[in-house]
């Protein structure tokens, strides 16, 4: 079979040379013949003659031959397809709107729909991942959310609950790592045993830790580290390293007793794991909300059972608590959403959106080929009557909507390709691995599939029915002067109502998310984050112990040199940057508060700050006074609160003079300030309740972030900061030094994200719409040119011609757009983890966007409607 | 067309032209004189389908052709027998005896 093609290509290819030789062939056949005939006796002529006669009709015979070569099938599809690059030559526009629109809707989707299978379609590296899950704290009285748990809490769950395998759970712990290779800041926490059982993750080499009797100096270090800082080496096992700070193991030299597989990352980008066990400390229950906590479900157990079971076990200990726990709920949700977050959910939503405009397009070329099918009726009749067989006609359609379709998927698949590349420089950094996303010939395929198969089954089918039409019925058609079948029209109409919906819908959406957008960008940070260099500088435990002068010293110094350099404004120092993640939630209580006694169980964030950096941030003090150089170390504790905690705790009470009160010694102490809301937790998050101390008050944390304002690009000082920083201590260690305006750039970078893509998508859907409409009243105008030539005879007027026209389109509209604004309505809830500070339903954007829409779609619908109006009665009473 | 002459079925022509390449290499014209001769003119090859026949063949592999020099010198295609094609009238012309054969045998009871 294959030879067989083979030779039969060969044919093809050495056609005219084959030819040749059969000419020269069949004439030395035919003069052999002719000189016998001469030699019996005949004159050359009659020979000639007789030896043609003989032979039969050279032609004939050559045609024969030919067909034996078995090459006429491949010479017929080669005039087909000639014939059909003739035909879209010329009508460019059709060819060009096809081809365009088919790209766009698959190179979109596959751009796309790669990037949601790399993102988090794709499983987590831990064992039976579906079984973990996210446990946090909630209390709606106070308007906490995503709070962490209270140590004696995780173990009455333990005890109690029978929906988990384990409950692990972990706090921060960032470490200096020094006698490495190279000395190096590393993201660290303390776990309890069980995390990795938990997790199910386990090393790849040497052990996990033992729930039982743990070793306090066991570490398990991640895979990256092992790389890193052990060149990968056997003998980490065992090895003692320095870590300079071990704030809950007395130890500061601890011993690797495990290295974790490569694709483990949870916590992200956490290097050093410590042990820690959760101990109840007597009737302790006011312990801080410091617990980071995971469960893994037991086999069988759903999230809603397990969900069921903790509401229960934490309405039991509301009531045996009230003091304690009276409000607070604990939320269940999957380790995945707790992942990715906004990430995964605007992903399957922007597939949404890409699958809309693929769908738009594709409704797109099957109209344009329904109306071109059919305009081409009576070419097809005229082709049957001449004697085409109908397998060659249909033949004929299906090599032109191949030849279409398959333009269309080169074009798209460029569009994928470029698409993709874009998505990937433009994308968040905070989308895991979207950096590694590849075209997916399954989406690929998909799309391809989806364009083909619009294409062809759009414009074949009515060519199959035009083919088996009566031929005397088609070409009289031109005779009649009724309009054309409403069947074929009626479909039509149907599709562009489709369009009008979905491009409804996926505008709505996306003013929805610009709007979201716009609003973010209005936000007041309550700071101004322009021209701020930040600067970490991570000191060794070891040689700065809890409690040293010296922390305060050095942090001092360094403040003093780096406002010292040239071209500094101010300096000022906070434990933990705003955008830089989540600090220490501490419990307190308000004394003399009855009215909250009963909230004893208030947390807040707790954050050492220099006096100087509310000023330098510029976020104002709204009363009482800020910290000075006279609250030390042995003058009284003094606080400055933020006003979400004023608003929390302290509504309709005066804040500044209040007392709080505590289990700790670091909340113990007066209220003199109330300071503008930060947003630390990220633009998009309510500012959570937040105390302030002086640094020289709290020597809480070995860390300071430095923050200098400058005067020129901050930038510009990095390496004088840094140079500056380094040299107040060999061991302390330098990072961070950016600008603050990335941190930001980089926590609306998801929504900036969405903007842009939704913008462009639901661009692209109003764009396709109104093509469709607009190809669809063209179309209708063209058909009952005669129509309207006749109204226009007999009296008609422009406007009247107009309304006829218009109406019709009007009506498409109408009911595209009465479906796009129910189908919004129900899929507004899915929009809403979309959104920010704009609600799902929000009338003012359904309203503009409606209009927007009906604009376009007129105008799409009025020129064409306008041409009708200039029809020629003489002219088209004469048409065809 | 004086003569009543016999159709030839396309099989038939076939194998009557591998059978007399059998003896030789040769090219078309002569292929059609040795086939009327040797039939004594009964069998009439309307010369013109001589050539579909040789394309078909040679395109099957049973023949191949080549150009070369004929007796008065012009350039004229030359088709000689293929291995696999003296294999196949081998087996071809066992089919038709034994067809003929049996067509005989009936003709004569009947």
């Amino acid at each position: 079979m294959l030879s067989k093609i083979a030779r039969q290509l060969y044919s093809l290819i050495h056609k005219s040379k084959l030819e040749r030789e059969l000419d020269d062939e069949l004439r030395f056949h035919l003069e052999l013949e002719t000189a016998r005939n001469i030699r019996r006796g005949f004159s050359p002529e009659e020979a000639a003659r007789l030896a043609h006669v003989s032979f039969g009709g050279t032609e004939k015979v050559k045609e024969q031959c030919r067909e034996v070569r078995g090459t006429r099938r491949f010479e017929e599809l080669w005039q087909d397809i000639r014939y059909g690059v003739r035909m879209f030559l010329k009508s460019p526009v059709f060819t060009l709107t096809a081809v365009i629109t088919l790209a766009l809707g698959i190179g979109a989707n596959t751009a796309i729909f790669s990037v949601v299978q790399a993102v988090p379609i794709r499983p987590l590296p831990y064992h039976d991942a579906e079984r973990i899950v996210w446990l946090s704290n909630r209390n709606e009285t106070l308007g906490v959310k995503d709070a962490f748990l209270n140590p004696a809490d995780i173990l009455d769950f333990r005890e109690q609950s029978r929906s988990f395998e384990y409950i692990a759970a972990w706090g921060t712990l960032p470490l200096n790592l020094y006698g490495a290779h190279t000395p190096e800041r590393v993201e660290g926490v303390f776990v309890t045993p069980n995390f990795f059982r938990a997790l199910g993750v386990q090393p790849v080499l040497g052990r996990d830790f033992s729930t039982e009797n743990e070793s306090d100096s066991s570490v398990i270090i991640s895979y990256g580290l092992w790389q890193r800082q052990f060149g990968g080496e056997v003998n980490v096992i065992g090895r003692k390293f320095d870590v300079g700070l071990m704030a809950n193991a007395p130890d500061a030299h601890p011993v690797v007793v495990g290295v974790l597989p490569p694709g483990a990352d949870f916590p992200q980008r956490t290097d050093l794991f410590t042990v820690s066990e959760i101990y109840r400390s007597g009737t302790d229950r006011g312990g801080s909300h410091n617990w980071r906590t995971i469960g893994r479900l037991k086999l069988g157990v759903t999230i809603d059972q397990a969900q069921a079971e903790i509401s229960t076990l934490t309405r039991v200990q509301a009531q045996q608590y009230p003091d304690t726990n009276k409000g607070w709920d604990v939320e269940v949700v999957p380790f995945r959403q707790h992942l990715f977050g906004g990430a995964e959910i605007a992903l399957p939503l922007l597939f949404g959106a890409v699958a809309f405009v693929l769908v738009i397009a594709c409704a797109n070329v099957a109209n344009l080929q329904l109306g071109r099918a059919f305009s081409r009726r009576k070419e097809f009749a005229l082709r049957l009557a001449l004697g085409a067989g109908r397998w060659r006609v249909v033949r004929q359609l299906l090599i032109e909507s191949l030849l279409l379709s398959l333009s269309g998927c080169a074009v798209g698949l460029l569009i994928a390709i470029g698409g993709l590349s874009v998505l990937r420089v433009v994308g968040p950094g905070s989308v895991p691995r979207l950096k590694t996303a590849a075209l997916n010939p399954l989406a690929l395929g998909f799309a391809v599939g989806l364009g083909l198969s619009s294409a062809v089954i759009f414009g074949l089918v009515p060519a199959l029915h035009a083919s088996h039409s009566e031929l005397n019925v088609t070409l009289k058609d031109s005779h009649s002067l009724g309009t054309t079948p409403s069947r074929s029209n009626r479909f039509r109409q149907a599709l562009v109502v489709g369009q009008i919906s979905l491009a409804l819908v996926l505008l709505t959406g996306a003013g929805l998310v610009i709007k979201s957008f716009w609003r973010l960008q209005t936000v007041n940070p309550g700071f101004k984050s322009s021209q701020i260099l930040t600067a970490g500088l991570s000191l060794s435990f070891a040689d700065y112990p809890n409690g040293s002068p010296q922390r305060t010293l050095i942090f001092r110094e360094a403040i003093e040199r780096l406002s010292a350099l040239p071209g500094v404004t101010s300096v000022a120092a906070i434990s933990h940057l705003p955008f830089g993640g989540r600090t220490m939630q501490l419990p307190f209580n308000i004394k003399g508060q009855s009215r909250l006694s009963k909230l004893n169980e208030a947390v807040a964030d707790y954050r050492v700050v220099t006096p100087s950096f509310f000023e330098t941030m510029g976020t104002s003090l709204k009363k009482g006074r800020n910290f000075d150089e006279h609250d030390k170390q042995r003058t009284p504790q003094v606080f400055i609160v933020n006003e979400a905690f004023v608003r929390t705790y302290l509504s309709g009470v005066e804040p500044v003079g209040a007392q709080l009160d505590g289990d700790s010694n670091l909340v113990k102490g007066e209220i003199v300030g109330v300071v503008e809301d930060v947003k630390h937790n990220g633009m998009e998050v309510a500012a959570s309740p937040t105390f302030y101390v002086s640094y020289q008050q709290s020597s809480t944390f070995p860390i300071m972030n430095f923050l200098v304002r400058t005067q020129t690009d901050p930038a510009s000082l990095s390496v004088a900061v840094q140079r500056e920083l380094q040299a107040l201590d060999a061991r302390g260690i330098v990072f961070n030094v950016r600008p603050l305006n990335d941190f930001i750039a980089d926590s609306v970078a998801p929504r900036r994200f969405n903007f842009w893509l939704f913008g462009a998508f639901a661009g692209l859907a109003v764009l396709l719409a109104a093509g469709g409409i607009y190809g669809t009243i063209s179309y209708a105008v063209a058909q009952r040119t005669r129509e309207i030539g006749i109204r226009v005879a007999l009296g008609a007027q422009g406007s009247d011609v107009l309304k006829l026209v218009v109406g019709e389109g009007i009506k498409m509209i109408a009911a595209g757009m009465l479906i796009g604004f129910l189908a919004s309505l129900a899929l507004a809830g899915w929009m809403k983890t979309l959104l920010f500070a704009v609600s799902a339903t929000d009338p003012a954007t359904y309203i503009s966007i409606g209009l927007l829409l009906s604009l376009v779609a007129l105008t799409a619908c009025w020129l064409p409607a306008r041409r009708a109006t200039k029809v020629d009665p003489l002219i088209s009473l004469r048409y065809e | 067309m004086r003569k009543q002459k016999t159709d030839l079925l396309q099989g038939t022509l076939d194998l009557l032209v591998m059978k007399t390449l059998e003896s030789g290499p040769t090219h078309g014209w002569d292929i059609a004189q040795r086939i009327q001769q040797v039939s004594r003119n009964v069998l009439s090859v309307n010369q013109g389908s001589l050539y579909p026949s040789l394309h078909r063949l040679e395109l099957k592999g049973w023949i191949a052709a080549e150009w070369g020099a004929s007796e008065n010198n012009r350039r004229a295609k030359f088709y000689r027998l293929t291995s696999t094609g003296r294999k196949e009238l081998s087996a071809q012309t066992e089919t038709w005896e034994r067809v003929a054969g049996a067509i005989h045998l009936i003709l004569q009871k009947v």
